[in-house]
C-alpha cells in the first residue's frame, strides 16, 4: 500500500504540492490526471524517493520513504518499477543491456538466466528481436515499450508510469494502454499512471485522482468524473481552454 | 538600482554554494571507492576512454610542443654573444629542453588537451543523462549514480593521467631533440642526452611532472563530473555546463600548476 500524508513541495516561491494526501491500495490501478506543470510527475518522484518533501510523509508498506537511509531506499526501490516520460533508456547500452542492468543489480541470476529473462520481458511487450538495437535506433513507441519492459523485468510490486503515451499516435497510444492493462493484470501489480490522456484513464484505471492547486480535487471511478461539480475537472474532460 | 547592488552578492553566494556542492559531490564519490569491485567494468571502460583512446592526440600535441621548445631554445643559443661557444654550453641545451618538457610542457599540454577532449566529453555525457532523466532512472533501479558514473571516471583519470604524462614526456623530448639538433648544428644527439644527464635532474623532475599529472587529472574529471551532474535547462544547459567545464578546468590547471611548482620545486 502507498500512503501519502499532507505532502508539501515548493520550488522557490512556487508551491507545487500543498498538503496532498492519498492512499493507493495493493493491486489497484490508479490514474493521476491534471493540468501540465501541476506536480503529477513530482508526486511520482516523491513515491520513489527521487525527491524529498518539504513537509509530509510518503509511506510504502510500513516504511516511510522520506526518512530512509540511502541503503534502505535502495532496497525499497527494488520493489518499484518506474517508466519515465521519454523512456530514459541508457543510450550507451543496447536494449538487452538496458534490461539486464536491473537484473544484475537486484537479483542473483546467472548471466544466461539474465539474458533469457530480458528476452522474455521484451517478448511480453511485443518487441522480440530488438535486443541488440541501440535506443537511438528505436521509434518513440518502441522506446516506451522497452522502458516498460525494463521496469517489470526484475519483478516489482509497484509500477509507476510518467505520461506513458505522450508523443505517440492514437494507434500506438491504444497499444500502450492495452499493454499497461495486460501487465497490471498478469503481473498482479499496483499501478500508478500519470497521464493527460482520458483514453488511458478509461482503459486502465480502477480509480482516478484529479490533481489541482497542489491537492487531490477528485478521487473516484473514471465513470463518475463527469458528474463532478468542479469546473476545472469538467474543463479537463471537455478538453476546453474555457468553460461557459 | 537594487539589482545592481544585489548582483555581486548573488554571485558570491552562488559561488560559495557551488564550491560546497562540488566538495560534497567529490566527497561522496571518494566514499564510494570501496565499491570499486562492483564497478570494475565501468572503471576499465573509462580507463580505455580516458587513457588508451587519448594516446594519439597526446603524442601528436607533445611531439609538436617539444619541437617548438627545442626550436626556440636552439634559436636563443644560436645568438652570437661574442663569447666562445663551449661544449658545456651546447650540452646545456639538452638539459633546458628536457627539463622544460618533463617539468612543464608534458603535464601542462596533456592537461589542456584532456580538458578539451575528456572534460568536455564527461560533462556532456553526464549532463545529457541528467536532463533526459537517465540519472533518475539509474537511481530508481537502486543504483548509486555517484558510484556508477562519477567514481569510475575519477579513478580512471587518477590511474591513466600519469601514463599519459610519461608518454607526453617521451614524445616531447623526442620532438625537442629532433628540432634542436636540426636547427642548431653544434648540438648532436649524444650531446643533447649528455647535457640532460649532467645538468638536468630528470628523475626528480619527472616525479614532479607525474604528481602534477595526477592533480590535473583529478581536477579535470571532478569538475567535468560536477558540472554534468548538476546540469539543467535542456540542451542549452548541457552546452553551457560543457563550456564552463573547459573554462574552469583550464583556470584550475594553471593555478594548480603554479601552486604545485612552488611546493615541489
Amino acid at each position: 500500500m502507498i500512503k501519502i500524508k499532507n505532502l508539501h513541495k515548493s520550488f522557490g516561491n512556487k508551491k507545487i504540492l500543498n498538503g496532498l494526501s492519498l492512499t493507493v491500495n495493493d493491486g489497484e490501478s490508479v490514474c493521476i490526471i491534471g493540468k501540465s506543470g501541476i506536480g503529477k510527475s513530482i508526486l511520482l518522484k516523491h513515491i520513489t524517493g527521487l525527491m524529498l518533501p518539504d513537509k509530509g510523509e510518503v509511506w510504502l508498506h510500513d516504511k516511510m520513504i522520506n526518512s530512509l537511509s540511502f541503503k534502505e531506499l535502495q532496497s525499497i526501490r527494488a520493489k518499484i518499477g518506474m517508466v519515465f516520460q521519454f523512456g530514459a533508456l541508457f543510450d550507451f547500452m543496447s536494449v538487452i543491456e538496458n534490461l539486464a542492468l536491473p537484473l544484475k543489480k537486484l537479483t542473483n541470476h546467472s548471466d544466461n538466466d539474465i539474458i533469457e529473462l530480458s528476452e522474455k520481458a521484451l517478448e511480453e511487450v511485443g518487441l522480440e528481436g530488438v535486443g541488440n538495437f541501440m535506443p537511438s535506433e528505436l521509434s518513440g513507441g518502441m522506446k516506451k515499450r522497452v522502458s516498460i519492459a525494463r521496469a517489470i523485468v526484475a519483478g516489482p510490486e509497484y509500477i509507476l508510469y510518467d505520461e506513458p503515451t505522450t508523443g505517440l499516435d492514437p494507434i500506438m497510444t491504444d497499444s500502450i494502454n492495452k499493454l499497461i492493462k495486460k501487465i497490471h493484470i498478469e503481473e498482479n501489480l499496483t499501478s500508478i499512471i500519470v497521464t493527460h490522456e482520458m483514453r488511458t484513464v478509461y482503459t486502465v484505471a480502477d480509480r482516478v485522482l484529479f490533481l489541482d492547486d497542489g491537492v487531490i480535487k477528485y478521487d473516484g471511478p473514471p465513470s463518475e468524473m463527469k458528474n463532478s461539480k468542479n469546473k476545472t475537472i469538467l474543463q479537463f474532460l471537455a478538453g476546453s481552454s474555457s468553460l461557459a | 538600482m537594487k539589482s545592481f547592488f544585489q548582483y555581486p552578492i548573488h554571485v558570491v553566494f552562488n559561488s560559495i554554494e557551488s564550491i560546497g556542492k562540488y566538495f560534497l559531490l567529490i566527497f561522496l564519490a571518494l566514499k564510494t571507492v570501496s565499491l570499486w569491485k562492483e564497478n570494475l567494468s565501468n572503471i576499465l571502460n573509462q580507463m580505455i576512454i580516458i587513457g588508451i583512446k587519448s594516446i594519439p592526440i597526446v603524442i601528436f600535441t607533445s611531439l609538436f610542443s617539444g619541437m617548438v621548445a627545442g626550436l626556440q631554445a636552439a634559436y636563443q643559443f644560436d645568438v652570437d654573444t661574442g663569447f666562445p661557444v663551449t661544449k658545456e654550453a651546447i650540452m646545456y641545451l639538452g638539459s633546458v629542453v628536457g627539463t622544460s618538457v618533463v617539468l612543464e610542457l608534458g603535464p601542462m599540454i596533456t592537461a589542456l588537451v584532456m580538458t578539451g577532449k575528456i572534460g568536455a566529453t564527461i560533462c556532456a555525457e553526464i549532463g545529457t543523462m541528467r536532463i533526459t532523466e537517465q540519472i533518475d532512472a539509474l537511481e530508481s533501479l537502486s543504483f548509486n549514480p555517484v558510484a556508477y558514473l562519477i567514481m569510475p571516471r575519477i579513478v580512471a583519470a587518477l590511474i591513466m593521467f600519469p601514463y599519459l604524462v610519461i608518454i607526453s614526456d617521451i614524445f616531447g623530448i623526442t620532438g625537442g631533440l629532433v628540432a634542436s639538433t636540426y636547427s642548431y648544428e653544434p648540438l648532436t644527439t649524444a650531446l643533447f642526452f649528455q647535457g640532460l644527464e649532467i645538468y638536468g635532474h630528470i628523475e626528480t623532475d619527472s616525479i614532479v611532472g607525474l604528481v602534477k599529472g595526477i592533480f590535473f587529472g583529478f581536477s579535470i574529471t571532478s569538475i567535468a563530473c560536477y558540472k554534468g551532474y548538476y546540469a539543467k535547462g535542456g540542451a542549452s544547459g548541457v552546452g553551457k555546463a560543457t563550456t564552463e567545464t573547459v573554462v574552469v578546468s583550464c583556470i584550475t590547471v594553471v593555478i594548480l600548476d603554479y601552486v604545485l611548482a612552488a611546493i615541489l620545486l
